[in-house]
Order: structure tokens, then C-alpha cells, then sequence
């Protein structure tokens, strides 16, 4: 029973991926050519999306919903980035993601949350670096490990950790600072 | 409250607020693309995109079909090791549970897996090595097998056996027989079309989802199941040509 049983996985794996490209390809494709500004190197850039998206499409079984679309954005708009960042020989966004020099000091009980925060906080992570709110939603709304979410932006574990931290320190300074403002204002 | 049940919860916390964090990233990334709908819609896809990602969705199937073929030949070759077999055999039927929307049963090489609300519950009998090729004297075997198609292999173990029939195109059939009592078969049904029919006087159903058969009817003592992606009539003539092979 068991090859029948892939093959039946095999032929929907195909059909989901060959959905998801067709729903998607505009918009990612968009994406990576705002980003990089060439035809092919954005083509390579959807390519190797969809074969990074075949490897943990099971946890996105619903490709009618948003998440699913959300997923194939970030993962294009991180690999034209590592592309774009390459291609410069240096990285805009300028952070040393060594982690012997970071320390994950985000606690929540230190900060005063209310849930209707999370929207005002995405907004001004993505402003900060929009790869810290791509991180922090591939761990905590896609629910994937350090190791997939390497696999996905191709970068280091070590990495994935690091912009974590970077990603968590940047939502606490964002609190603190709104709480600051609240406070002057009230 | 115990100081470890006290960092759990503000663990989950966490996660809750940053997967909030996460959605809402998420809509902004679809409300970006919404606010340049018309810029992006009027985008040509160039074909050279189209046939290199249309070549590795391809090449992705071929790899995992290579892989389960490749792991599958091993399985009949070799006795796997006891816990070796209950991995693989977990492995794959956790996949398969993804992509299942309902409760998930299946009995795969006399392991009874059920997927309940929060665990997933496995049962074995106590011959589960049932990985060796099978001699077919004693089993039932199909008189009549669709033209163009041959024995490739047989798995199983007593009186349950699998046999598997292949032909140039890399079709397959798939049949399977075992022993009325304690078998439990899950059948692909979503959006199937389910039918009665009669196996030489025996009834069974069949479901057909896009080119894909199945039958499964019950015998005085077996049940049998054949899949297959071909003729709806070739598949009843072949299972009504089954007997005890002697």
C-alpha cells in the first residue's frame, strides 16, 4: 500500500506547487524584480521559492488562504536580498549576525503588551527591517524550526537565532519606546 | 504555580503575541502587493520562468518517487530491522496524515495507525515483518490482468498479501487481500465518486477520484482492494477473474 500512498502524496505535492506558482507568480515575481532589477536573476530567485516551498508545503495545506501567498513573498524577498547583498559585496542592512555578541533580553513580563499592539508593532518592525518581522513570522505564525527556516532563506542556523534575537530586541525597543511617548503625552 | 510551569506559560505567551505579530505581517505583505495590483497584474511572466519552475516541480516528484522506489525495493529485499521498519512506515504515514482532512486510519504492513484528536495511536500484530516477497500458492490471484501489465512484486505476510502489477508506462495496480477479521483499510474517499458493486455475488464499493479506481468488496473470509489509474471495466473484469490460487 505504501507506494500507492506516496504516489497519490506525489501527484497532490505537484498540483498544490503548480497551484501555488500560478496564484503567486505575478506577485512574487514582482517581488524579486523590485528588489533586484534583472529578469533572470529574479526568475532563478521564484524557481528555487517554490522548490524551498515544496519542502514544507504540508503545513500549508489551505492555499486558498493568505498565509500560504504571505510564506511565498517572504521566502522570495529574503533570497533577493541574500542575492541583492551578495551582488554589493556587502549587506545593506549592515548587522553582524554573530551571535557571541548577542543576548536574547526580550521578556514579556518586563513589557506591558496589549494585544491590539501587534499590528502597530508589525508595522514598525517592518520599517526598522523588514526581515526581522519575515523571521519572526516564519518562527512564530509559521511555526517552523531554526533549521527549516535556514533551509527556506538560505543563511546559517546561527544566523536564524541571531536575527531572531535582533528581531525580539527590535519589538522590545519598539514598546519601550512607544510606552515613552504615551508617557509624555499623558 | 511552580516556577517552571511559570516560564512554560510566559513561553506561550510569547509565541502568541509574536505569531499576533506574525499574522499582521502577513496582511501588510498582502495589503503592499493589494495597493500595486494594478502594476503587478500588468507584469509578463516570461515563458523561460514558466518551463524552469514547471522543470523542478517535475524533478521534485521524480526525486521523491525515486526515493520511495528505491527505499520500497529495499523493504522487499531485506527483512528490515524491527525498529528500522516502525520508522520508515511512521515516517511515511505521518506525511500522508497531512495531507488527510478527516480522522486518519490506515493499517500499513499490519500496523493500525489512528490519528486521534492530539496523538496518534499504533497497533501491531505480532507478525508485522511483513516485507517479505510472498509465495502466491494459497493466496488469491487475479486470471485476468489488463493488457500490457505484469507481476512486479508481492509483499506481505499469512494470509494478507500485496501484489503489485506494473506495466511500460509505469502504471500500476495495486491488490490486496487479507483476512476478514481485525482488518481495517482507509480509503482515499474525498470528493469520490462511491458506487456499489458486486464482486461474484459479494458486495463492495468503488471509488473513483479522477482517473484513479478503487474496489473493495469482501469474501466469505478475505477482503480485497485493488487501485489502480486505469479502466473502471478493466479493473471490475480483474477483480471478478480472482481465485484461490491452489
Amino acid at each position: 500500500m505504501i507506494p500507492f500512498l506516496l504516489v497519490i502524496q506525489d501527484e497532490d505535492l505537484r498540483n498544490r506547487l503548480e497551484e501555488i506558482y500560478i496564484k503567486y507568480k505575478k506577485d512574487v515575481y514582482w517581488v524579486a524584480k523590485n528588489i533586484l532589477k534583472d529578469a533572470h536573476e529574479s526568475e532563478d530567485v521564484v524557481q528555487e521559492a517554490i522548490i524551498k516551498i515544496s519542502a514544507v508545503i504540508e503545513k500549508n495545506m489551505d492555499l486558498e488562504c493568505n498565509k500560504i501567498k504571505g510564506l511565498f513573498v517572504i521566502i522570495v524577498r529574503n533570497l533577493s536580498i541574500n542575492i541583492y547583498n551578495s551582488r554589493k559585496r556587502t549587506s545593506n542592512i549592515a548587522y553582524n549576525e554573530d551571535l557571541e555578541y548577542i543576548t536574547d533580553d526580550f521578556s514579556i513580563e518586563e513589557e506591558i503588551i496589549r494585544l491590539d499592539e501587534a499590528k502597530f508593532i508589525a508595522d514598525a518592525l517592518a520599517k526598522v527591517n523588514p526581515t526581522y518581522a519575515d523571521i519572526l513570522t516564519l518562527k512564530y505564525y509559521h511555526e517552523y524550526s531554526d533549521s527549516e527556516i535556514s533551509k527556506l532563506l538560505n543563511i546559517k542556523e546561527g544566523n536564524v537565532r541571531a536575527r531572531l534575537m535582533r528581531a525580539r530586541r527590535a519589538v522590545k525597543d519598539i514598546i519601550e519606546k512607544n510606552q515613552k511617548e504615551a508617557d509624555t503625552l499623558g | 504555580m511552580d516556577k517552571n510551569n511559570d516560564i512554560e506559560q510566559k513561553e506561550l505567551l510569547e509565541k502568541a503575541f509574536f505569531s499576533y505579530v506574525g499574522y499582521h505581517h502577513t496582511q501588510n505583505i498582502l495589503s503592499e502587493l493589494e495597493d500595486h495590483i494594478e502594476e503587478i497584474q500588468a507584469i509578463e511572466i516570461p515563458e523561460t520562468l514558466d518551463k524552469k519552475v514547471y522543470k523542478s516541480i517535475q524533478e521534485i516528484e521524480n526525486s521523491k518517487k525515486s526515493k520511495v522506489k528505491k527505499l520500497y525495493d529495499k523493504m522487499l529485499r531485506t527483512r528490515a530491522h524491527k525498529a528500522a521498519a516502525i520508522f520508515i512506515i511512521l515516517s511515511i504515514s505521518m506525511a500522508v496524515l497531512t495531507v488527510s482532512v478527516e480522522a486518519f486510519r490506515v493499517r500499513v504492513f499490519n500496523i493500525v495507525l489512528e490519528q486521534k484528536e492530539k496523538y496518534l495511536e499504533i497497533r501491531m500484530d505480532e507478525d508485522y515483518g511483513r516485507t517479505d516477497e510472498v509465495k502466491l500458492r494459497g493466496h488469491y490471484v487475479p486470471g485476468y490482468i489488463p493488457e500490457g501489465f505484469e507481476l512486479e512484486s508481492t509483499a506481505g505476510s499469512g494470509d494478507t498479501a500485496t501484489l503489485f502489477y506494473i506495466n511500460e508506462n509505469n502504471q500500476q495496480i495495486l491488490f490486496d487481500q487479507s483476512p476478514n477479521k481485525g482488518t481495517t483499510y482507509q480509503l482515499d474517499s474525498e470528493d469520490a465518486i462511491r458506487e456499489d458493486i458486486t464482486i461474484n455475488g459479494y458486495k463492495g464499493i468503488s471509488l473513483t477520484k479522477g482517473e484513479r479506481v478503487t474496489l473493495f468488496w469482501s469474501g466469505e473470509e478475505t477482503s480485497f482492494v485493488i487501485i489502480a489509474d486505469i479502466e473502471y471495466e478493466e479493473l471490475i473484469k480483474m477483480a471478478e477473474s480472482i481465485t484461490k490460487n491452489k
